[in-house]
């Protein structure tokens, strides 16, 4: 048995060696294949090892954000870690996929061409200039500085470049059209209506159409895994002039009447159609946070019997909300947490005091914060506060109930002490 | 005697001038956007020393400065100083931590909210006009976000030194350019590095 057994191992290990040699012997042959017989642009295998000059590029990914008629340059450096000499010319060539909106011959790059030593590096200033006339939008080109391409496993229109800069270049103006403001978030309670103007001021030399809509990408805020929202977009009517005259300012009305069976939260956006290119699709638009919440109009009931004659003390605390609807919000906006407690016992309505009310805050002091707000860090910041209000009576032996009609708070907590 | 008068008069308009002089420098020290400063505890010597080199380090953001109150923890040569700046725009203060030592003042923490509802909510409108964060905000619905100024010595290991907004949700935070409309990082708790660059 054991003589099997080895003579097993022996051909298991003998034939995992066999299978390594010959793929690497199949990797070296499809190396030369690639590198001599590949014709730029079309496809082997895309994890297959193939030759290529080494040639470092840093950066190897830049942006410039420019507005028409403006220019910006930056350097690149080559460095040729090849034992010999490499020639390299850039040449500014579309991106894949990267749209079409600059030209290539918007941009410069100098020297034309170099030869770099072995070992040694070469610096390439990158210059871009957007002509006056120029249309808005993003696109991506490739100042590639050889014509070695990578491989693609199906036939490309435009190559990819292995010794290539990738630029993006986003050509903006500053919109005409200021929006005032395009964020919208309130608390709100179900069958009510609620109004709310966005106003937008034209600070160009020509009147621009507007046509608001509700945003069709809504349906992608109530989307898969998420609960349905708290109303559909047929609660927002959006009442608008058809144009911002020059210089001037219009408002955009907006209505929303919400169900009374709503409940829960409302996210979606309002399209503005500003028929002005400056302003790009996913920025002319408002966007709506709501949160529908029923106030419970009923108290809640706790029935407890006491046995005793003994003192009654009763706690009741609002939940410790982060921002809404107490905390961090302000103004009109600031809603605090209030209760209407009564008790009724065996002798009727208990004469209920307040004897103590006390706000508890949530402070801290930094944690995982993002790390542009790190100067913060050691400062206290309020996340979120609560309130606690103590009642206390004379309690007598029967049966108790206790009815607590909160307010402003979306959940709370009760305690009832029998006894000192 | 007229040689007297004389004198008397040129004395008392040199008085005058100097102390005119002083009041403008006093006046010139303490910015048109403070109307108040107040001191909490005992007023150190130098406080008028203080609060000049303060006014060269604060400022309120597109609003002004109600009440600028100091406190001061040590003595006059090494002390914290904590400013906290209250405006009429905005319930949540500007708070500055500096700490004053050899003449000399360091900014060594801040926490600035108090920015009027107009640009907050504006801020939280350029932050959503980032598809993501917009998604990730409204899938998880983390309730109301902060807003906080973002000083340029801070924005430019980010961006540029420029005044920026930082729109914060639980876990997911935007820097804004104002100006430029446009978010230009963002951050997601439990990632060490910026998805946006």
């Amino acid at each position: 048995m054991n003589k099997y057994t080895g003579i097993l191992a022996c051909m298991l290990v003998f034939a995992m060696f066999a299978g390594t040699v010959s793929s690497e012997q199949v990797t070296t042959v499809e190396q030369v294949a690639i590198a001599e017989k590949m014709p730029a642009g079309v496809m082997p295998a895309p994890d297959q090892a193939f030759n290529f000059t080494k040639i470092e590029i840093s950066p190897r990914y830049t942006n410039f954000r420019l507005m028409p008629g403006e220019n910006k340059e930056t350097t690149i450096t080559l460095r040729n870690k090849e034992k010999k000499a490499v020639s390299v010319k850039p040449n500014v060539v579309s991106a894949p996929y990267g749209g079409y909106n600059v030209d290539p011959q918007w941009i410069t790059v100098t020297p034309e061409s170099a030869e770099i030593p072995a070992g040694g590096s070469q610096k390439f200033t990158v210059k871009v200039t957007v002509p006056e006339d120029a249309s808005i939008g993003n696109s991506g080109v490739q100042i590639a500085f050889t014509d070695e391409t990578m491989p693609t496993p199906y036939p490309s229109p435009i190559p990819n470049y292995i010794h290539a800069l990738q630029l993006s270049v986003d050509v903006w103006t500053k919109p005409k059209i200021q929006i005032m403001a395009p964020y919208i978030n309130d608390m709100l309670e179900a069958g009510k209506g609620y109004d709310y103007e966005v106003k937008l001021k034209n600070i160009g030399t020509e009147a621009i159409k507007i046509d608001p809509k509700m945003s069709n990408d809504n349906m992608f805020y109530g989307g898969p895994g998420q609960a349905a929202p708290a109303f559909t977009d047929d609660a927002i009517t959006i009442t608008s002039p058809a144009s911002v005259p020059a210089g001037g300012t219009e408002t955009v009305k907006i209505h929303v009447q919400v169900p009374a069976d709503a409940k829960g939260y409302y996210n979606g956006a309002i399209k503005l159609n500003i028929d002005d290119p400056s302003v790009q699709e996913w920025d002319g638009r408002v966007q709506l946070s709501f949160n529908v919440w029923t106030q419970p109009s009923e108290p809640f009931v706790k029935s407890f019997s006491m046995k005793e004659v003994k003192p009654l003390t009763i706690e009741i605390s609002s939940g410790s909300n982060y921002g809404y609807p107490y905390g961090i919000a302000t103004g009109k906006n600031k809603k605090e947490p209030s209760f209407e407690t009564t008790l009724i016992g065996p002798g009727g309505q208990a004469d209920l005091k307040v004897t103590k009310t006390v706000i508890k805050g949530m402070v801290n002091m930094g944690g995982q914060i993002p790390p542009w707000e790190l100067d913060s860090k050691g400062i206290y910041q309020e996340n979120g506060a609560q309130l606690l209000e103590t009642y206390e009576t004379a309690g007598l032996i029967g049966e108790w109930t206790l009815k607590v009609l909160p307010k402003n708070t979306e959940s709370f907590e009760y305690s009832i002490k029998i006894g000192e | 005697m007229n040689i007297k008068i004389i004198v008397t008069i040129i004395l008392l308009i040199l008085a005058l001038g100097i102390g005119l002089a002083l009041d403008q420098g006093n006046s010139n020290a303490r910015p048109e956007w403070v109307h108040n400063v107040q001191w909490q505890g005992d007023r150190p010597d130098n406080a008028g020393e203080i609060e000049e080199l303060l006014f060269l380090e604060i400022a309120p953001y597109k609003t002004e400065y109600e009440l600028v109150n100091i406190s001061t923890n040590g003595d006059k040569n090494k002390m914290d100083i904590k400013v906290t700046a209250t405006t009429l725009d905005s319930e949540i203060p500007d708070i500055y931590d500096f700490v004053f030592e050899e003449n000399d003042l360091l900014m060594t923490g801040y926490l600035l909210e108090a920015i009027p509802a107009a640009y907050r909510n504006d801020a939280i409108g350029i932050a959503l006009t980032d598809r993501d964060l917009a998604t990730s905000v409204s899938v998880s619905n983390p309730g109301v976000p902060s807003v906080k100024r973002i000083l340029p010595k801070t924005s430019e290991k980010f961006y540029m030194p420029k005044t920026l907004l930082s729109v914060s949700w639980r876990g997911i935070s935007a820097l804004v350019d104002p100006d430029e409309r446009k978010v230009v990082q963002v951050w997601k708790e439990g990632t060490n590095t910026n998805i946006k660059q």
